[in-house]
């Protein structure tokens, strides 16, 4: 690809990395979707924050 | 020696890709060398030839992007699968006509459609030599069913909006006119809405949106 001549060097930090750390909005995330399980009294009280596999 | 930062926002250019898979799902490759834009992390340039750093401003190293769509729009008969415009940053050596970067990431996808007739037999040439180059089958939107497919699965594993392009914006016209005006404004929004688009502003996604609009309606969607 020719992009002409060289005319200066930057240093260019983006203050906001312009890479993803999240999905696009309004789109599924990668994994999929939790199955629904029944759940006991004693574990929705301690599976609050964990995360499956 | 510490330098002091030029810019805070990335530059933003137009360049293409070709698609491989390696398992992962479809992946972007330059066109020009083997080299994978992998998913959700910065691409870093290497030197062939061991600048450090790199790209140096004597050398051809660092990841290429065009400022205007029409000198990318020039690769689409080398069989491009992807136009869009990509992040750079780090160290970015600034041409007359676009930019090598040390650091790259995709802004914004376009599936082009595949080219017909003649030149697809010397595209499947040049595909041939770039898969052994590459070490794996560098694969056209047929291959993931459809453009519609193909763009839907670049968006998910990237997290950067794509959309199928019913055209390449054509090289002869792509640098002067209303197609370079929106082409312009859609490559700026990319760079300077980046961060808003990042921390999930609305309005700065529905700015790409509209550019992105304005761009394919001007090629011919
Ligand atoms: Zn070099």
């Amino acid at each position: 690809m020719n992009i002409g001549e060289a005319v200066r060097t930057l240093i260019v930090e983006p203050i906001v990395s312009p890479v993803p750390d999240t999905d696009l909005p309004g789109r599924p995330a990668e994994l999929a979707p939790p199955t629904p399980r029944p759940m006991t009294g004693s574990e929705a009280a301690t599976t609050a924050g964990d995360r499956d596999a | 020696m510490t330098l002091a930062p030029d810019l805070a926002a990335p530059i933003a250019g137009w360049r293409v890709w070709n698609v491989t898979d390696r398992g992962r799902g479809p992946e972007l490759v330059s066109p020009v060398r083997p080299v994978a834009w992998p998913h959700r992390v910065p691409t870093t340039a290497v030197c062939a030839g061991g600048c450090r750093p790199c790209p140096a401003p004597e050398c051809r190293c660092g990841l290429y992007a065009t400022a205007g769509v029409g000198l990318a729009a020039l690769s689409h008969h080398t069989g491009a699968t992807v136009l869009g415009c990509a992040a750079l940053w780090g160290r970015v050596v600034e041409h007359t006509d676009g930019w090598r970067g040390e650091h790259g990431y995709p802004l914004v996808l376009f599936v082009l459609p595949v080219v017909p007739g003649a030149v697809e037999l010397r595209i499947r040439r040049l595909r041939r030599r770039r898969s052994a180059a590459l070490g794996a089958d560098e694969l056209g939107p047929r291959d993931f069913g459809s453009t519609e497919t193909l763009s839907r699965e670049l968006a998910r594993l990237y997290a950067v909006p794509v959309h199928p392009a019913a055209a390449m914006p054509d090289a002869r016209f792509a640098d002067r006119g209303r197609l370079a005006g929106r082409a312009d404004a859609l490559r700026a929004e990319a760079a300077a809405g980046v961060a808003g688009r990042r921390s999930g502003d609305p309005l700065a996604v529905d700015r790409l949106a509209r550019r992105v609009q304005d761009l394919l309606d001007a090629i011919g969607r």
